[in-house]
């Protein structure tokens, strides 16, 4: 009886040190992939069709562009005039555009004179530029930071979505991999 | 210059810490195979422990002041000067800019160790040599390793050679407030004032003996460290209030749960060393609690500063940093948790007591402090855990925490209004309830006049709350007519009341008066978003508020505009606030500034919006009530922890020779 | 250097730099709106609990009340416009959730993956009400064993009370104090 308790008194005084090792382990785990503020939100609308909409053209206001403008596979990049990131990001847009790959536009919350002013000084790399004035679809894709990149599949739906700017590192390391899958 | 003297101080004292935590451990080790040199080695030790630990608190103030200077000076050649630094910057910010990134305030926290080790090493003197100097390398082992992490890691006299800017980057705006004097170093006189406690306790375990005077000898450290530990997070509370801008005083962040989690478990740990010292009971408890307590500020110092949190309050992180501070935790929390499951086993318990008596309630109290503990512990690494599980990205804020919280504050209460006057081993059982059933009915009265009073409308939180708290104020009077009914007139009884039963009382105030604020702020704080013109009003509870235009200001280091907001009270009172909205243009950062009239009874609260159109501006009106009582209990508090160190039995006469 | 020119055109330059901060400000850096309720106290106070428990996608843990960030202010427009629409409170954080994912819940879901957080502190409760019990009712064998360590022999004792004296001579051991 004495042996019994001296044994399970013997666990007692070691679970802690277990409970610590566990945490430990947690938290190496979160150190090696880089926790905090640095991570990507993992987007909502993975496996889900484009949300429905009807905006207009940024080139031309008359065109509409809905939904079913957007079956890929392609690309749908979130950019703005006012965003930094935007500008640094938009030489490698025209890299993949010589690629072929169709990337259309999404102008997020921008005025229309100084988002086509953008286009005029740097080029189009988009096949189709959505002029989202309010951000009603950035916000029902689950937009919250410029630039974003969607990548759609042939039926119009999500696959993956990156946050930050796209350049070649990262296309190489990740994204080109995943562009490929939905292109075949 | 300085910065090289700097260093080379940081670096003989680590060389000290190093040596001195090595040499003593391996001597203790050895000396029972006892030789005649084992023994003179001993004695030399021991001789040696205070000027070893002197020199080493000298070291630090030397390097400490090196780095002072450097930021006086402007000298944009050492990196950390150059980050968080600007020749604009005022006098008194460039002073407390020194611990405002991570390497200065590390080298702040190191140097408060060096000063606790100091202020043991002096008054100890009457502690058994062995244990003196087991103690001291204790603290020394924790100081060589931390210095180590500065040393190799995070180095704040590092220099920018060649090419060194020719002016700084500035202190981040939110930081160049008064509260950045005083609210890092409280916190870190207490996260580090706990080390004091450890030691003790690891000492205890190492020598496989505990006794009351043991508890003795820890609970006043523990006392004052708890004492900064609370001052530091009211300060860092009421620090948050006014100048974030969005009138909260707690938000539950990683980095605040952080700071409060070593005090909760301290709290716990000076309940459990009272009922030690006078019962020489729930010793395997408190030895443990010794080493969680400070084991949970390594925690903090490790979750703040290793990216793995995010948060407002974070420092700037950097993985080679967060790896070396989790092999230190790794180290000495598991280190200190391996022996005591190892040794903990020696030490013997005697006294025994029945569910209703104070040691009883004084457990119940220790483990709903735990319960308090963990929930907070996990809800806040919960989303690391989930990540580390691939379970997707997950968010524990506030509503979770309350919810757990706040019934567990108010058994806390409860159980208080009883637990006071319970007497040792056994209590009647009759007496106790007629006791608390007679406090809580005034109690309760009192805050239903209360909440009547005051117009805002009846729910049951604030009734419990209120009710509660104020139970606890009624309890403290009863207990004192209670222990001087036996005196011949009362108020010789009172003057006979020991200062530890008054520091009790009064801490025991201090937590029902912040309860009583944070109830009254939480459920009838007023928020209210208006746009108002020049001119134009609006009114709510009795008080108007008239807006009359913005002009321009200029800083040190910032351009602002400042807004002038009339405010009419009830009683007739005219107030004028004037908040302001700042640009930083080195940083570039936006700053508001709110303005705030404070009360006893609530605080008035105006910041900025944005000018939505010419002369109209959207403004944030806050109206809160008794939220100043939050840190004032907290005063209170830290008071009643002053009243305690007062007490006689603290004072240790050195043994006569 | 740079400062001190600009300090002495500010005459000049300090309208140009406040103009300057509004657009900035306007344009990427929109601070909160004020809304109308048309007088509903209660919508309004929802509107600002639902703010205060949905949280800033990419802010430093802050809530859409008390974030400058543009996405904070568009999702508190959004909540006003989904409350005036009379929307019921879960409706529109299921909304927002559809969007943004659970990390905008303050208030975690409980779901499989919450499991341990809303669970684990219910077993700890209990575990810890066990030791209570245990230790309060179940008379210990501990306390008969002989200590072999640290009871204090007579002479200690002895000194250990000289030690504690205070300087009046009076024995601050409180055994002897009412309680």
């Amino acid at each position: 009886m004495m042996e019994e308790q001296k044994k399970s008194n013997k666990i007692i005084l070691l679970a802690p040190f277990l409970l610590f090792l566990a945490m430990l382990g947690v938290f190496w785990y979160s150190m090696g992939k880089g926790g905090g503020s640095s991570v990507e939100l993992p987007s909502a609308r993975l496996g889900k069709p484009v949300p429905a909409f009807e905006l207009t053209s940024l080139l031309d206001s008359e065109t509409r562009v809905t939904a079913e403008d957007l079956k890929g596979p392609l690309l749908l990049n979130v950019w703005a005039s006012w965003c930094p990131g935007c500008y640094t990001e938009h030489g490698f847009l025209m890299v993949l555009q010589k690629r072929g790959i169709p990337i259309v536009g999404l102008n997020y919350k921008d005025e229309r004179q100084d988002a086509l002013a953008f286009i005029e000084k740097f080029k189009n790399p988009y096949q189709q530029i959505i002029f989202d004035v309010d951000g009603s679809l950035g916000f029902d894709l689950g937009v919250y930071g410029a630039p974003e990149t969607y990548f759609v599949d042939s039926k119009g739906t999500i696959k993956h979505r990156h946050v930050g700017i796209m350049s070649e590192a990262l296309w190489e390391a990740e994204h080109g991999a995943i562009w490929r899958g939905l292109s075949e | 210059m300085t910065a090289e003297i700097g260093t080379i101080s940081l670096i003989l004292a680590w060389v000290l810490s190093t040596l001195q935590s090595i040499s003593v451990f391996f001597a203790y080790v050895k000396r029972h195979g006892s030789s005649e040199r084992g023994f003179h080695w001993w004695s030399f030790l021991n001789l040696t422990s205070l000027p070893v630990t002197f020199s080493q608190f000298l070291l630090l103030s030397v390097s400490f002041a090196c780095l002072v200077h450097a930021f006086i000076t402007h000298d944009f050649s050492l990196s950390y000067v150059a980050q968080n630094s600007n020749s604009n910057l005022p006098f008194w910010s460039r002073v407390s800019a020194v611990w405002g990134g991570h390497e200065g305030s590390l080298l702040l926290w190191v140097w408060v160790l060096t000063l606790w080790a100091f202020m043991v090493a002096i008054l100890g003197r009457s502690l058994p040599k062995t244990t003196l100097t087991l103690v001291l390398a204790v603290l020394g082992l924790v100081t060589s390793g931390f210095l180590s992490f500065l040393l190799f890691t995070s180095n704040p006299f590092e220099h920018i050679y060649p090419y060194f800017p020719i002016d700084g980057n500035d202190l981040n705006p939110l930081l160049q407030d008064f509260g950045l004097i005083i609210h890092p170093p409280m916190l870190y006189m207490g996260y580090v004032g706990f080390s004091v406690a450890f030691a003790f306790a690891i000492t205890g375990l190492i020598q496989g003996r505990l006794d009351v005077v043991w508890a003795r000898w820890t609970l006043p450290w523990t006392i004052v460290a708890w004492a900064f530990l609370g001052c530091g997070i009211a300060l860092g509370s009421w620090w948050a209030y006014y100048e974030l801008g969005w009138g909260g005083w707690w938000f539950w962040d990683p980095v605040e749960n952080a700071s409060f989690m070593p005090w909760l478990s301290g709290t716990a740990l000076i309940h459990s060393l009272a009922v030690c010292e006078k019962r020489s009971a729930f010793k395997v408890w408190t030895l443990f609690l010794a080493i969680l307590t400070f084991s949970l500020s390594l925690l903090g110092t490790f979750l703040v500063r290793s990216g793995v949190l995010t948060s407002v309050h974070a420092f700037a992180s950097d993985p080679t940093r967060g790896l070396f501070i989790l092999c230190l935790l790794a180290m000495s929390v598991g280190g200190s948790l391996l022996l005591f499951a190892n040794r903990a086993h020696l030490i013997n318990n005697v006294g025994k007591f029945k569910w209703l008596s104070r040691e009883s309630f004084l457990f119940a109290n220790n483990l709903i402090l735990t319960f308090a503990l963990f929930v907070v512990l996990l809800a806040t690494l919960y989303p690391l855990l989930a990540t580390a599980l691939d379970l997707g990205l997950i968010s524990v804020g506030p509503p979770f925490f309350n919810l757990f919280f706040v019934p567990t504050s108010f058994f806390l209460l409860a159980l208080l209004v009883m637990g006071m006057s319970l007497r040792w081993k056994s209590n009647p059982a009759m007496q106790a309830v007629r006791q608390w059933g007679l406090r809580c009915l005034i109690g309760f009265s009192i805050a239903m006049l209360w909440i009547q009073l005051s117009g805002f409308g009846y729910n049951w939180r604030v009734i419990l709350g209120l009710g509660l708290a104020l139970s606890v104020v009624v309890a403290m009077f009863d207990d004192v007519i209670d222990k001087t009914k036996h005196a011949k007139n009362r108020w010789d009884g009172i003057r006979r009341l020991k200062p530890s039963y008054w520091s009790m009382q009064t801490c025991h105030l201090g937590f029902a008066v912040s309860v009583i604020g944070i109830t009254w702020t939480g459920l009838f704080s007023t928020e209210k978003d208006v746009l108002l013109g020049v001119g134009e009003t609006w009114q709510t509870q009795g008080y108007e508020f008239q807006f009359n235009g913005t002009q321009a200001l200029d800083g040190p280091n910032y351009n602002s505009v400042q807004g002038r907001f009339e405010v009419r009270s009830p009683d007739g009172a005219l107030i004028t606030l004037l908040p302001e909205k700042r640009h930083y243009p080195v940083r570039g950062d936006v700053m508001t500034e709110a303005a705030i009239h404070p009360g006893f009874s609530r605080d008035l609260y105006v910041s900025l919006g944005e000018e939505v159109s010419p002369q109209k501006w959207s403004v944030r009106i806050y109206i809160k009530p008794f939220i100043r009582w939050i840190w004032a209990g907290a005063l209170i508090m830290a008071i009643g922890a002053a009243i305690a160190i007062s007490d006689s039995r603290f004072h240790f006469k050195k043994i006569a020779s | 250097m740079i400062f001190k020119n600009v300090t002495r055109l500010t005459w000049v330059l300090k309208p140009v730099l406040v103009l300057s901060l509004m657009l900035v400000t306007l344009v990427s850096h929109a601070t909160f709106d004020a809304f109308d309720f048309g007088g509903d106290s209660q919508l309004e106070k929802r509107f600002w609990q639902i703010s205060e428990t949905v949280r800033c996608p990419k802010c430093q843990n802050q809530n859409i009340s008390g974030s400058n960030a543009m996405i904070a202010q568009d999702m508190r427009k959004k909540v006003y416009q989904l409350i005036m629409e009379g929307k019921q409170d879960d409706e529109i954080y299921t909304y927002l959730v559809d969007r943004y994912g659970d990390f905008v819940m303050y208030d975690p879901p409980v779901k499989k993956k919450t499991w341990l957080l809303w669970f684990g502190p219910l077993f700890i409760l209990m575990g810890l009400i066990a030791v209570w019990y245990r230790k309060c009712f179940g008379g210990s064998v501990n306390s008969q064993s002989a200590s072999r360590d640290e009871a204090l022999t007579e002479a200690e004792q002895k000194r250990f009370l000289k030690i504690t004296q205070d300087s009046s001579g009076h024995s601050t051991s409180d055994e002897g104090r009412k309680a």
